[in-house]
């Protein structure tokens, strides 16, 4: 697919590799993706392209907004207004350096990240501090 | 280190395939087979096997993949509901990749998870 990565363009592609899997809109069940605003365009477009090959999908009946991507943008919303940042590298960094480690030959890149962090570390400073607060005062609405 | 995969005896037909599939997970490039040394390594190991050429294994990767996809289509019963998650981004590299992830009830009633697309868009 070459062009602008539009709804159009996003759902063409997608109905060229569900065709190449041999599967049509009566076997399409739900479709997740992030929050994109292109993704809901895209799955409109989808609607409009099985339609034209006269079967039935329904876009806002099979769209699913993925839940995880919600969680990570409240966290992060939530994170934002209190200030709190990471104390190291994200995560997805961490993997993406792990991931530039196996490829041999950039070995010499990865030194130059500095230390090592895992995942634990990770975690913004202070926030086991946060969490401890928000149990205490639900400990307290319920029993206090 | 052992290895946990079934080992035939020696067949220079499987032994291509062994060595594309190999090649393509060590993240190797086909070519790396032009070089003197590690050609030598398989001579070493037997001295009347055939190396196969770039454009023979980039064929056997096509058959390979015809094979995969074939091997898919198989495991999704007729008729089977699927869903569909996907996502796009941008490499390092800034090639636009778009991905996405087929799940489905198998035959004997497992959740099933299979790529179905890794495609630069």
């Amino acid at each position: 697919m070459k062009g602008s990565h539009d709804g159009f363009n996003l759902a063409t592609h997608l109905q060229t590799v569900l065709k190449r899997f041999g599967l049509d809109s009566r076997q399409l069940l739900g479709v997740t993706t992030d929050n994109a605003s292109s993704n809901y365009s895209m799955t409109k477009f989808l609607e409009m392209l099985f339609a034209d090959c006269s079967s039935e999908w329904c876009a806002s009946q099979n769209h699913m907004p993925c839940m995880t991507h919600v969680i990570q943008l409240t966290l992060g919303a939530f994170m934002d207004s209190l200030g709190v940042k990471g104390r190291g590298k994200s995560w997805e960094d961490t993997e993406r350096d792990k991931i530039a480690g196996e490829i041999p030959g950039r070995r010499s890149k990865i030194r130059l990240g500095g230390a090592r962090v895992d995942r634990v570390n990770s975690l913004p400073a202070g926030f086991n501090k946060i969490v401890e607060k928000v149990c205490d005062l639900r400990i307290l609405t319920l029993y206090g | 280190m052992e290895l946990d995969l079934p080992v035939p005896t020696f067949n220079q037909e499987s032994w291509n395939r062994y060595l594309l599939l190999g090649l393509l997970s060590a993240l190797v490039p086909l070519n790396a087979l032009s070089n003197v040394e590690l050609r030598r390594v398989f001579f070493s190991l037997r001295s009347d096997v055939k190396i196969p050429s770039v454009g023979t294994l980039t064929n056997l990767l096509a058959r390979e993949y015809e094979m995969t996809l074939a091997a898919i289509k198989e495991q999704i019963p007729t008729g089977q509901k699927v869903s569909i998650a996907l996502d796009g981004w941008t490499s390092q590299n800034r090639l636009a990749i778009t991905s996405v992830i087929m799940y489905f009830i198998s035959k004997n009633w497992k959740l099933e998870e299979v790529q179905i697309a890794f495609e630069e868009v």
